[in-house]
Order: structure tokens, then C-alpha cells, then sequence
């Protein structure tokens, strides 16, 4: 640059990133310049203040005014990216809940019914006490209905990053709660939160698995079963059909360990109370037992009713606690052979599992 | 002797009683009647000596003392010892509390109070406190989008700014910030001390006040509670309850008048509880006297 060429500034599409001025992407994206979509190479040219369109922008040649100090940054409070979640599971133990069902089987209800539990001061947990959480915004969007999966192109992998600004985003909600006992031992979890299309996909394209790969990691697999779809007798049989090739692709293409619990959640059944039924007068729940049976995991059904259109039969919040004890009650010991794992075998439930990698499936 | 530095944040939303506050301990720190007193008048108080105008003339401050990004330096010492120390209240506004939480970050600038920082007091009022969700609405939302009654809730979506976050949710993130950047930043994180302020106390109902500052929080709060009760190797927390003169000036036509008429000075009082029950004393100094260690657990 010469002495009679002013400084060139760069600037960013999103309105809210600041890297113009602090070299800093909002996606936290090293190489933005070349991979950020919102960074689109916009010169200003500060002499003249008019952004021009540029084709190449060469790293060194793109000083920064930096105007200002970077702020301290915090987390999104949404769900997590699997970078995010990877900060959390290398500090401490950490509970995956794997969340499986299609769409509007009950999977968000469940999670904004815990989060209601927890923070409404009526019908509070029995056991438990909230302790912190990197998603409460996500927990409150999501329980008044503001973050839902938005019309269009689904997200088709699970996040790395999520920032505040993103809309929802397929990745792990995180709450920490504890006993309400004496020495009150805490619980990280990481409840997933993905798009029911995606389990869709599954059963019909084995290709779609590997998205679903931190399955493997999961400390327990909560597939929820519809009691709206048991209801009507002319889609019972499809919902029914559907989640059994679920579970098939949750054990023979993603391979999931057998030794995970895997919990049938059945939502909404204070449908059924409303009507006089129980889950006993489903065969098709008994076929999805079975199923799971079969391919080597031990199931087991509970009922929940995340919200109840008859509180006076069935309270809100039935169950959720008692699927929390469910997905506490154990924790899988790793087998005791190869204290080194080798590459071709990968340390049992390591995290890397969660990123897709073929060349480590286990065989 | 030394002089140690200690800063305490003053935390929470816009009006929530932050600025009147500080006002009303700056009278008592200088009245030499507290726990905590003044140890020398600070060289620069002209900002604040403008909202005590304001406060002995019968009026409440309207918001934060002085500008935006100004700090309160005051030099104290400890009543019936020699330990003196400078507290540091730097000027933060709600306003400014507000869009941290909502931008998630908070400027550079904050970080440099962070280094001596033995605490907050976090600032709750009943009249502008968001009450976290109800139960009865959502599920009835919920039950309303199952039956097929909402297309879908995207359209719903506003901007994020516009959404009105419970008190709870926002103090929990406020302190789990608050938690992760002194982390970040010593090498030993202390035990941060937390002081929650009901402030306005006697806008309460009796029946409300009858379970004291403590049990106010655990009705009204109870995210915040539980936060704070099941992270005790992080926080040590205290209710208290605050009146800044003990009635309301802006529309208690006889109580001003009372007011003006008696000592403006020793008007108001804290709240603390006592063996699980409500206690009031006139020494506005306690919870900043309970932040530095001096007083109680």
C-alpha cells in the first residue's frame, strides 16, 4: 500500500458482527474472509466511503481499524453447536439424551416441560433442582412457541456454532440440574434437539445416518411415540410401521451400543385419559417394545403428558421427572479390553464419535 | 495500612432501584452511623451529590447517576476497626444489564472491575419484575397448536429484543456470566458473594413481606433460587429487602410531606432476615458490609 492509497476497511452483511472492527466474526469463523457466508469481500474504501464489491481478498492486505475493544463474548443461550458441547463434556461428565421421534411426537413439549418444571415454582420436580443452563433462551423461546423450526430448507447437519441471532438450529439443549439432597450431586445433560424430519429421513435413506452419529455417544435414546397418532385408527398403523424402521436404523445403521437404555416415551396421553384409554389398549406400542427387544436393547415405555388438556385427570408435566430418573439411573462402563484404542476401533462412546467419521465406524 | 480495592457490581434491570440505592448508602456512609462508614470524602461526587438533591428535595433519582460508563469510588473503613479499602461501584446502566443479556456480551470495558470484584448486589422490584412463564398459558398455547388451531408458531416469531425474558432468566445468566468471566480472568475465582435486593419493600403486600426477603425469592423466583442454592461452591448468597425512605414520594402526597418534615437522612431501611424472620434496620451499609465479609456468613 502506498503512502498516497488510503486504508481499505472491511465490512460484513450481518449488521450485528462487528468484524470491521474487531477482526472478530460473530460465527467465530477463523477463516471468514473465505468461508463466512455473510462475509461477501465488501471493500469500503474509507477515503470515499462507498462499498465496492471485491473478487479476491488476500488476508494481508486487509488491515483493520480497530475502532473499538472486542466485548467479552458468552454463549448463545440457545442450543448448542457440537463445538459448544464439547467444551461442556471435556469439563465434567456429561448426560447425552438422545431425543428420536417424528415430527410432532411430543420431543420439544417434553423439553419446555422440564424447563416449566423446574423454573414455574408449580408442579415442581420432586428430586431435582435446576442448576444452570447455557440454552435458557432457548428453553423460554421455545416454551411460548417462538423458536420453532423455521418453513424451507431444514438444516441438514448438526451445528457447530450457534450464535443469538441464528434461527433454531439443530443441536443439544443444555441444563444442569441436582438432587435435592443433602450433597445435591449435579447432572450435566444434553438433551438433543433436532428436526423430526431428520428421523423421516433416516428410515427411508440409511445415507441420512451419520448426521445421527452422536447416537452413539448418547447416555440413553428417548424415542417418543405419538398418542395423537394412536388415536386415529389411519395413521396408528403408519406411525407404528415408521418408528419400527427407526429403531432398525438406530441398530444396524447407526449401531448404537445395546447396552443403552432406550426409553418409548408415549406424549400426549392425557389424549387417551380424556378418552378412557391406556396404553395397554395399544398393541402397536407392545410391537414397538418388541422391536427394540429384538434388536438387542432393553426398553422400557413410559407414559408422559408434557401438557394436559385435562389437568383434572392427568397433571402437566406427568412424567417428565420419571423419564429424567430413566435417563440417570445408569451409566454404561466402558468394556474392559484395550486400555489403548486402537484407530481402527475408537475409544468406546469417545466424543469424537459424534462427528462422522466412516473410516472409524466400528465393524 | 493497606488500602485494598474492592469493586461490587450493582446489578439489574432499568428501574429496579439500582441508582436510588447507592444514593441512599451514600447518605448513611456519611452519616458514620453503619457498619460501613467513610474513611474521606471522595475527590469527585459531583454527580452523585446531584441525585441526592433530588432525594432530599422529595424526589426519586430518575436513573443512573452521572454518565454512562462512570464509576463511584468511595474510601471506607470498617466501624470499631482500622481496615479501610476503597469500594468501587462502577455506574453500570439497566439498560445496559439489558442488551448484555440480550446481545450476550458485555463491553471490554466491564472486565477491568472483574480483577478486585467480591461481589454483586442484584437489584429485583416487584412492580417491574417479569413473573417467569405460566404454566396455564403455555400448555394452553401447546394444546391450541396440537388441536391444529395455530398453522404454526413461526409466524408468531417477533425479534428477539422484543421478547420479555423473565427476572429469573435474565439474573441467572447475568450471575453465570458474571461466574464465567471472573473464571476466565483469576487465577483463584473467590467464592462470589451475591446480594439479591428486593428492592421497594414497602410497596409489598403485608402478606408478602411476612415471609421475608428469603421467602420472597423462593415464591417469585424460583429458577433464581434454586441456582443459587445448589451452587454454593460458586455463590454465597443474601436477601435483603430495601426501602430508600421507607414510603413513596411520587404519588404518597402525606408521606412526602412527612418525609420532607422529618430527617430525610435517616429514612428507609433494609430487611434482613433474621432466624428465618423478617428484621428491619436503618443501616443501609449491611449488604455492602455483608458483600466485603464483615458481617455474618
Amino acid at each position: 500500500m502506498t503512502d498516497t492509497e488510503s486504508p481499505q476497511l472491511v465490512a460484513c452483511n450481518n449488521p450485528d458482527c462487528t468484524v470491521a472492527e474487531t477482526g472478530l466474526c460473530l460465527r467465530s469463523i477463523d477463516r471468514y474472509q473465505e468461508v463466512c457466508p455473510d462475509f461477501k469481500g465488501s471493500a469500503i474504501d474509507s477515503a470515499n466511503q462507498t462499498a465496492s464489491p471485491s473478487t479476491e481478498i488476500e488476508k494481508d492486505t486487509v488491515p483493520f481499524d480497530l475502532a473499538e475493544p472486542s466485548p467479552r463474548r458468552f454463549w448463545s443461550g440457545q442450543e448448542l453447536g457440537i463445538k459448544d458441547a464439547e467444551s461442556i463434556m471435556r469439563s465434567t461428565y456429561t448426560h447425552l439424551i438422545g431425543i428420536v421421534g417424528l415430527t410432532n411426537s411430543g420431543k420439544t413439549c417434553f423439553l419446555s416441560s422440564l424447563y416449566l418444571r423446574l423454573c414455574s415454582g408449580k408442579y415442581p420436580l420432586q428430586k431435582y433442582l435446576f442448576s444452570g443452563s447455557r440454552s435458557l433462551v432457548g428453553f423460554e423461546e421455545r416454551s411460548v412457541g417462538l423458536r420453532w423450526w423455521e418453513d424451507g430448507e431444514m438444516p441438514d447437519q448438526l451445528s457447530e456454532h450457534t450464535v443469538m441471532s441464528d434461527p433454531r438450529s439443530p443441536g443439544f439443549m443444555h441444563i444442569r440440574i441436582a438432587e435435592a439432597t443433602q450433597f445435591c450431586p449435579k447432572f450435566e445433560l444434553l438433551l438433543s434437539d433436532l428436526p423430526g424430519e431428520w428421523f423421516r429421513e433416516l428410515y427411508l435413506n440409511s445415507a441420512t445416518a451419520d448426521r445421527l452419529d452422536f447416537l452413539r455417544r448418547a447416555d440413553v435414546i428417548l424415542l417418543f411415540l405419538d398418542s395423537a397418532e394412536l388415536l386415529d385408527p389411519e395413521r396408528r398403523h403408519n406411525h407404528i410401521h415408521a418408528n419400527r424402521l427407526i429403531v432398525t436404523r438406530i441398530a444396524e445403521t447407526i449401531d448404537v451400543d445395546r447396552r443403552i437404555p432406550v426409553g418409548i416415551i408415549i406424549s400426549k396421553i392425557d389424549l387417551l385419559k380424556e378418552q378412557e384409554l391406556d396404553i395397554d389398549d395399544f398393541e402397536g406400542i407392545d410391537v414397538i417394545n418388541q422391536e427394540v427387544t429384538n434388536q438387542g436393547y432393553t426398553p422400557r415405555v413410559m407414559p408422559i403428558a408434557s401438557f394436559s388438556c385435562c389437568p383434572e385427570l392427568i397433571s402437566n408435566g406427568h412424567g417428565v421427572e420419571e423419564v429424567i430418573d430413566f435417563c440417570l439411573s445408569r451409566r454404561i462402563e466402558p468394556p474392559k479390553f484395550d486400555l489403548v484404542p486402537s484407530k481402527k476401533y475408537p475409544a468406546f462412546r469417545s466424543f469424537h464419535m459424534i462427528q462422522s467419521s466412516p473410516e472409524q465406524k466400528l465393524t | 495500612m493497606n488500602e485494598a480495592r474492592y469493586s461490587i457490581l450493582v446489578v439489574g434491570g432499568a428501574e429496579t432501584g439500582k441508582t436510588n440505592y447507592i444514593i441512599r448508602l451514600w447518605l448513611a456512609l456519611k452519616d458514620q452511623r453503619g457498619m460501613i462508614r467513610l474513611a474521606a470524602l471522595p475527590d469527585q461526587i459531583e454527580d452523585i451529590e446531584a441525585d441526592v438533591h433530588r432525594l432530599l428535595s422529595g424526589a426519586f433519582a430518575g436513573r443512573t447517576i452521572g454518565e454512562l460508563g462512570a464509576e463511584f469510588v468511595i474510601p471506607f473503613r470498617i466501624d470499631g476497626s482500622e481496615i479501610l479499602g476503597e469500594l468501587v461501584v462502577p455506574d453500570f446502566s439497566g439498560e445496559e444489564w439489558d442488551r448484555a443479556f440480550l446481545n450476550r456480551q458485555w463491553p471490554e470495558s466491564w472486565d477491568i472491575y472483574l480483577e478486585h470484584c467480591v461481589g454483586c448486589l442484584v437489584f429485583v422490584r416487584s412492580n417491574v419484575l417479569v413473573a417467569p412463564l405460566n404454566w396455564v398459558e403455555v400448555a394452553g398455547l401447546l394444546i391450541k397448536a396440537r388441536a391444529g388451531e395455530f398453522e404454526g408458531f413461526g409466524d408468531l416469531s417477533p425479534d428477539v429484543s422484543e421478547t420479555e425474558f423473565p427476572t429469573q432468566t435474565q439474573v441467572v445468566d447475568w450471575l453465570q456470566f458474571l461466574s464465567h468471566a471472573i473464571e476466565e480472568t483469576r487465577d483463584s475465582p473467590p467464592l462470589l458473594r451475591v446480594g439479591i435486593v428486593v428492592a421497594g419493600w414497602d410497596e409489598l403486600e403485608k402478606e408478602a413481606t411476612e415471609q421475608g426477603p428469603k421467602g420472597y425469592i423462593e415464591k417469585n423466583l424460583p429458577l433464581l433460587n434454586q441456582f443459587l442454592e445448589t451452587n454454593d461452591t460458586i455463590f454465597r448468597f443474601r436477601v435483603f429487602g430495601s426501602s430508600v425512605v421507607g414510603g413513596d414520594l411520587k404519588h404518597d402526597d402525606q408521606f412526602r410531606n412527612r418525609y420532607l418534615e422529618g430527617n430525610p437522612v435517616k429514612s428507609g431501611y433494609i430487611i434482613t432476615d433474621v432466624d428465618s424472620s423478617p428484621k428491619k434496620s436503618k443501616d443501609f451499609s449491611l449488604p455492602i458490609a455483608w458483600l466485603l465479609g464483615v458481617q455474618g456468613k
